[in-house]
């Protein structure tokens, strides 16, 4: 649920990067968190379980600056991607403007992805929102890896309403920032005045 | 997003410009968040910048909704619920040992859940300021319920409508801008 503060001239959005487990929504906050100077970021929060697995979320706020006089104020959050975590995952898309959805595309993770964008569709639907109307991207991550699906392939089992894709390598930062751009943008144009 | 809050900021804002706070629970950290995280107002006494605060905000929302889903594995029958209704009863939330710790209180504006969160320690009485933070949080709670009440006429921002979008486009450039933090 974004939020224009007219009185602080502040608009704060909430994105949620999804997806299975061990495809590296993590690791994408993370390289945003190490590429952005001080003055525009806070702390980032983890909640880890001792093996450094998502156990409720990652948390990051970004400041990215001002446009058209107003702040923007970006809030990343990771969901855990373990199947067993479905009720914090319900909890996390609460109030959410934008999904990014972060596919691994090695070949032996496609069962889970498409698992993953099941849960995503139902979780979404049950909080009140439509996978069709909400800003959402999809990145397919671990392009450097061997032995990945093409990206035909992908898109074919997993883009079926043909949003924005991007291919990434979280580990290494490329597409991180493609994908961010992309759905913030999303976002933001679809911010309501919520004014009369 | 509706008319109402938006509204709640600048009333949240009136209420502790014009409320003084008892000593006793504002020498602490006191934060009002809404459901999502996001901070309404904090009062400063705890070190770190908007975004420092923007993470306790997320961790106060974040504890608050994984309790609350807990709290549906309680049995509760028609009787439970109705007694609880008419005796008032709301959950709270505490994380504490017999000096320190984390007290969140809900507080419900219409349609809208908002929690007033504060973060104690070296506490000889922490009963005597939770029991302030709720006095505080029902305060809150009505006036800002007689400002919104109050407010039957709501000026025109930049002529704008509840509907309209915020921002009607936004170039590559403007964009480009907004990213160019990276290092």
């Amino acid at each position: 649920m974004s939020f224009v503060n007219y009185v602080t001239k502040e608009v704060n959005c909430k994105i949620v990067y999804y997806g299975p487990g061990l495809g590296g929504k993590t690791t994408n906050i993370q390289y945003v968190y190490q590429k952005t100077s001080g003055d525009h970021k806070g702390n980032m929060i983890t909640l880890n379980t001792e093996n450094e697995r998502t156990l409720f979320f990652d948390f990051l706020p970004l400041d990215l600056g001002e446009i058209r006089g107003f702040k923007t104020r970006f809030h990343l959050y990771t969901v855990p991607g373990q199947v067993f975590y479905e009720a914090s995952r319900k909890l996390i898309l609460r109030g959410v403007d934008g999904v990014v959805f972060v596919a691994d595309s090695q070949v032996e993770r496609m069962e889970a992805n498409l698992e993953s964008m099941k849960s995503l569709e139902k979780n979404l639907l049950e909080q009140g929102y439509d996978i069709e109307k909400i800003p959402f991207v999809i990145q397919w991550n671990k392009r450097d890896l061997p032995n990945t699906t093409s990206v035909k392939d992908l898109s074919k089992a997993l883009n079926k309403w043909g949003v924005p894709e991007f291919e990434a390598s979280a580990v290494k930062g490329n597409g991180v920032f493609d994908t961010l751009k992309s759905i913030s943008k999303l976002v933001l144009m679809n911010l309501k005045s919520g004014l009369n | 997003m509706n008319k109402v809050q938006n509204l709640i900021p600048q009333f949240v804002e009136k209420f502790f410009k014009s409320c003084e706070i008892d000593d006793r629970i504002n020498k602490y950290s006191l934060f009002l968040i809404r459901q999502d995280g996001v901070v309404l107002y904090h009062n400063n006494k705890q070190q770190g910048n908007a975004l420092t605060k923007s993470s306790i905000g997320a961790l106060l929302g974040g504890v608050w909704q994984a309790s609350k889903a807990l709290s549906d594995f309680i049995p509760q029958t028609q009787e439970s619920k109705q007694a609880e209704h008419s005796f008032g009863e709301e959950f709270r939330l505490s994380f504490d040992t017999s000096s320190k710790g984390v007290y969140i209180v809900p507080l419900k504006i219409l349609d809208e859940e908002l929690f007033l969160g504060l973060i104690y320690f070296d506490e000889v009485n922490p009963g005597s300021i939770k029991s302030k933070t709720r006095e505080l949080a029902l305060k809150l709670s009505e006036s800002l319920e007689t400002q919104i009440k109050s407010q039957n006429t709501h000026k025109s921002v930049e002529g704008k409508k509840i509907n309209d979008f915020l921002f009607d486009d936004i170039t590559d450039a403007e964009m480009d801008h907004l990213f160019s933090f990276g290092k």
